[in-house]
Parts: C-alpha cells; sequence; structure tokens
C-alpha cells in the first residue's frame, strides 16, 4: 500500500466518521427544535421567539456543517 | 375560588420584578398552558442565574480554545507544515461543527435554565422542569395542601447571592416539591406559607 493510498484511507475513515457525527447532530438540533416548540406551548414567555429563532439558525448551522462534510473532497 | 385583593399590601408587596425575570411578582405576557380562566399567576420564578456560571465559563474558554493552538502553534520555533495534512476546506469544516456544537450547547443549557419555572397561582403551586432531550416534567399543588415549607441556603455562593432551595411538603405522607436555587429563598417561603394560609382560611 503506497503513503498516498495510506492517505486516503484515513482521509476516508475521517469523513464518514464526521458524517456520522454531523448527522447525529443535525438530528439532536431538529429534536431541540421540536421539543422547544412543544414547550412553548406549555409556558408562553417573553423570549419564546428569540429562542426559537436561535434553535432555527443552529439546525440551519448544523444543515450546512453536513452538506459541507458530504462534499468534503478526500486527499490533502 | 379566592383572590388577593388588587391592594394587597400584606402579601406581594416589597418585591420589584428582577431582571432576566428571575422573580416576577404579577408577571406580564406569561401564560401556561393548563391556566384556568380564573387563576391568576402572582409569581413566576426560576433559578438564580449565577447556577449558569459554570456552563458559561466553559463555553466561553471552548470558544478561545481553537485560537489559544493557533497562537501556540505560531509560536513554536519551527514550522509544522499543516497545510501538508489539512486542507483549508477540512480546516473550515471542522471549525463549523466545532462551533455549531457549542452554540447548540449553549441553547441546551440555557434552555435547561430558562425552562425550568415556578409558578404560584391564586390556587396552585407548580414546578415546571424541562431538561433538552431527557425530560419534562409538570408537579403541581393546590395551595390549600401545603403543610411545611423549608429553605435551606447551603455554601459559600448560595450565602453571598442570597439564592438557595425552597421545600415544600404537602398533605400527602410523602409528597414534597423542591424549588432548587430559587432567588431570595426567605421572602419565597414566606409567600409561599402566607398565601397557603390565606387560602386555608379563605376555604
Amino acid at each position: 500500500m503506497s503513503t498516498e493510498e495510506v492517505k486516503n484511507t484515513v482521509f476516508l475513515i475521517i469523513k464518514i466518521a464526521l458524517i456520522v457525527y454531523s448527522l447525529m447532530h443535525l438530528l439532536i438540533g431538529l429534536i431541540l427544535l421540536r421539543q422547544l416548540n412543544r414547550i412553548r406551548e406549555v409556558v408562553r414567555t417573553r423570549a419564546k421567539g428569540c429562542i426559537i429563532l436561535f434553535s432555527v439558525f443552529d439546525v440551519i448551522m448544523l444543515f450546512i456543517v453536513f452538506i459541507l462534510v458530504i462534499f468534503m473532497p478526500i486527499g490533502s | 375560588m379566592a383572590q388577593l385583593p388588587e391592594d394587597s399590601p400584606s402579601l406581594l408587596s416589597g418585591e420589584e420584578n428582577s431582571i432576566f425575570g428571575v422573580v416576577d411578582v404579577y408577571p406580564k405576557n406569561f401564560k401556561f398552558n393548563t391556566q384556568n380562566r380564573s387563576e391568576k399567576v402572582y409569581i413566576k420564578a426560576r433559578a438564580h442565574p449565577f447556577t449558569n456560571i459554570g456552563w458559561i465559563l466553559r463555553i466561553a474558554f471552548l470558544s478561545v480554545l481553537p485560537f489559544i493552538f493557533y497562537i501556540i502553534i505560531l509560536a513554536l520555533p519551527f514550522d509544522l507544515h499543516l497545510e501538508e495534512y489539512i486542507s483549508l476546506y477540512l480546516l473550515i469544516t471542522l471549525l463549523l461543527l466545532y462551533y455549531s456544537t457549542l452554540v447548540t450547547a449553549t441553547l441546551i443549557y440555557f434552555v435547561d435554565w430558562y425552562y425550568d419555572i415556578y409558578i404560584v397561582t391564586n390556587q396552585r403551586l407548580l414546578n415546571i422542569q424541562f431538561d433538552p432531550l431527557k425530560k419534562e416534567k409538570v408537579s403541581e399543588t393546590r395551595l390549600s395542601n401545603i403543610e411545611n415549607v423549608t429553605e435551606s441556603v447551603i455554601g459559600l455562593w448560595p450565602q453571598l447571592l442570597d439564592y438557595g432551595n425552597v421545600k415544600v411538603q404537602t398533605a400527602a405522607r410523602y409528597d414534597w416539591f423542591e424549588f432548587k436555587a430559587v432567588p431570595k429563598p426567605t421572602w419565597f417561603r414566606d409567600i409561599v406559607m402566607d398565601l397557603a394560609r390565606f387560602f386555608k382560611s379563605d376555604t
């Protein structure tokens, strides 16, 4: 196995790990958004809009990261 | 159900609405889903903001950690040639992933504090506990069921900043509520007991 092949294998493993991590993270973000939507019905406070907005921003950020990881080229 | 007279100086006076809405007397723009038509919210409280200091410091430190690493790498007497191992694309992706983790963690920690709410109405006492991704628990008891209220301020910071736990024991044998890190616990305990006494004498 050449050095280049080893390098590519390592990058592939890193990419798969990052895909799994970012996907799990995206799921957590979506679950959190769903939970916040529920809890804001339980108690209606002043800052509910800001919190939901922050959560939406978080999910968008996680989605962008997920897309970036998916299209990440293998190799340096 | 009886209500306190609007000008009830003996019970709910002497307390201003505090910063961050930690203790609100007669809170405005606040409702909860099981609130009855005749039910009036007297007090809405949360844990003292100081209880958040641990995670705020942790997140602040983790936010500057990549910069600290960058400064250390720059300060090294030799060149590591990192660009040979890590492409700019990978570096940006890793940084975004790292900071998105911090944003999610901040949101989880904040919501965990913000949605743990203690409510005192003219009918009952509610304790709403919301742990993101873990649990959502709502406990309530009628004011007329309250038997004992115990206050405990334990530790250096709670004594300095005046916050502590308030335990409310109800008529049921082993049933009790614990309001954790309540700001001004003496005032809170006193109000809860006074209200319980007021509504007991009314029934």
